[in-house]
């Protein structure tokens, strides 16, 4: 179930990016905002599974009555050498002149060996790989969709999809943290640089993904204890539930810009 | 100040320790390594490492003229060259025989800003933000990672510190990246903290020092406000001198009573 009508803040020629748009939360994601999304909009997916991308825009055009244009864009984020490619096609044939809005949505992410505690992190090639994923790419995306979109005529919102790991230390998870902290202190560095940019750091909440069923077997008792818990209370939400709220977020537009906002009202820093 | 030798010797810095310092050759590492030689007991060696040959043998004089009870190694090196680092650790590590230290102290102290100049939306280089991330971030977990295998034991005390920075957790213009580099170690050494409980895990933040980093750091900052502000600090006097904040920190570690994984402040203006 995709749509409650057009976005105010949204409805009007939006263009529109969302990373790791594959699967999980960044599928619903899209769905979501496909059906809020009106006449001139644009949504880019990007991923590094062609199919999973494919099968977001079926649902995307199943769900959306509005005739949205969807384009997929397959990319590794691991590889720094790839993104002057990645992100032209990104952007490719998007004047700033055809939308009232720019959106973009950093939600691909990886957790990294959650079998490592961190002391056993001792591979830096594994470690630069994961930054690459992780962090530069969205600092390098973020630059380069400034550049598309250099002027406040086009009304534009960063999203950048946290986590509560970002101000938890969570066992097993040095690099998740450690890459959702340095997002969150980024991007709110940005807020401070960029006031007519409305900056967002989003924590979904524990999402009934495949990320999580990664984080539930990383071999810590506690954590699986955590989420076990978590199950029996029914806190493990379906990306859509989650996609929707930050959707509503963004519609009410009435966060403090840098702000670190979750699902759950837990904290909002 | 000088301890009474009892109470130095009753201290974790008293047993013979090996002490590894990055960014040793100026600036805090210098001074750290320069009030440490003076509180680390008899038969401890003292790893200098940075970039700078002449810059860590300046240090490596001041220590020797300091005392004769600390032996004291050099090795020089470039934390962004990750394709470097297992020589470069085994360097570090080399010719520990088992048993001969009873502590092992790592302090992460090299650091560097970054491009200054530069606003969150023009740094659209992978390559700078990737050699920006290894040196700030990636050097430090590795190095953290071999100085834990070098030293397994719990039968010996091993701590860690990372030298941080209030820029981890209070954003500032045109300091994304260092903002983001100091947020990303706190969480780690927090992490590592939960982790390995009998490992200490000190976070330090020496404050806005009179060193040549502060002085980069005043001249090429792209935001006109924050310049302004740095140039106030230091026409105030308000900068500390290394010296003074490398002092607070080996108080902090004679005391060796602060929670593991804490982030501790050179004037006490926080504690997370």
């Amino acid at each position: 179930m995709a749509s409650t009508g057009l976005s105010a803040m949204f409805g009007p020629a939006t263009f529109c990016a969302v990373t790791g748009g594959s699967r999980g939360l960044g599928r619903s994601i899209a769905v979501q905002l496909a059906g809020r999304l009106g006449e001139g909009s644009r949504l880019v997916l990007t991923g590094r599974s062609l199919q999973g991308l494919q099968e977001t825009k079926r649902q995307v055009e199943e769900g959306c009555p509005n005739q949205l244009e969807v384009k997929l864009v397959t990319g590794d984020m691991e590889d720094t050498t790839a993104y002057p490619a990645l992100f032209f096609d990104i952007f490719a044939d998007t004047q700033p002149g055809d939308f009232k809005n720019a959106l973009m949505i950093h939600n691909a992410g990886t957790v990294g060996d959650v079998s490592k505690r961190a002391a056993e992190h001792s591979d830096p090639q594994i470690l630069n790989k994961y930054y690459a994923t992780n962090l530069t790419s969205v600092i390098a995306l973020t630059a380069k969709f400034m550049e598309v979109f250099p002027c406040s005529d086009v009304r534009r919102t960063v999203v950048n999809i946290s986590s509560g790991a970002a101000i938890e230390p969570l066992a097993h998870h040095a690099l998740y943290c450690s890459g959702k902290a340095a997002r969150n202190m980024f991007f709110k560095v940005m807020a401070e640089e960029e006031p007519d940019v409305r900056v967002l750091s989003y924590s979904p909440g524990p999402l009934d993904t495949d990320m999580l069923q990664t984080v539930r077997s990383c071999g810590d008792k506690k954590i699986e204890d955590r989420f076990n818990a978590m199950e029996s209370k029914g806190l493990i939400l379906s990306p859509d539930h989650s996609a929707k709220h930050m959707c509503t977020l963004l519609d009410e537009d009435k966060f403090k810009s840098g702000a670190f906002l979750d699902v759950f009202d837990r904290f909002s820093l | 100040m000088a301890l009474s030798e009892s109470v130095q010797n009753s201290s974790v810095l008293g047993k013979p320790t090996l002490c590894v310092i990055t960014g040793a050759s100026r600036g805090l590492g210098r001074s750290l390594s320069v009030e440490l030689s003076g509180r680390l007991g008899e038969g401890s060696r003292l790893v200098l490492t940075a970039r700078s040959l002449s810059g860590l043998e300046q240090t490596q004089a001041l220590v020797v003229n300091k005392t004769t009870s600390v032996s004291v190694k050099l090795v020089c090196g470039d934390l962004e060259d990750s394709d470097k680092y297992q020589d470069f650790f085994r360097e570090l590590f080399s010719d520990v025989t088992p048993g001969v230290f009873q502590h092992a102290l790592l302090i992460h102290n090299a650091s560097t800003l970054g491009d200054v100049s530069k606003r969150v939306v023009e740094h659209c280089d992978a390559e700078v933000l990737q050699k920006y991330y290894t040196v700030n971030v990636t050097s430090v977990i590795t190095l953290t990672a071999r100085f834990l295998q070098v030293f397994p034991s719990s039968d010996m005390t091993r701590t860690v510190v990372n030298i941080t920075s209030s820029a981890g957790f209070t954003p500032i213009k045109t300091n994304s990246l260092y903002c983001s580099g100091k947020a990303a170690r706190d969480i780690v050494f927090k992490v590592l903290a939960e982790e390995s409980p009998e490992v200490r895990v000190l976070s330090f933040s020496p404050g806005a020092m009179d060193t040549e980093m502060f002085d980069y750091y005043r001249t090429h900052v792209g935001d006109p406000e924050v310049r302004a502000l740095l140039c106030q600090q230091a026409e105030d006097g308000k900068l500390l001198k290394p010296d003074f904040s490398a002092q607070k920190l080996v108080q902090i570690l004679v005391e060796n009573s602060y929670k593991s994984g804490a982030i501790l402040d050179v004037l006490d203006r926080f504690e997370h």
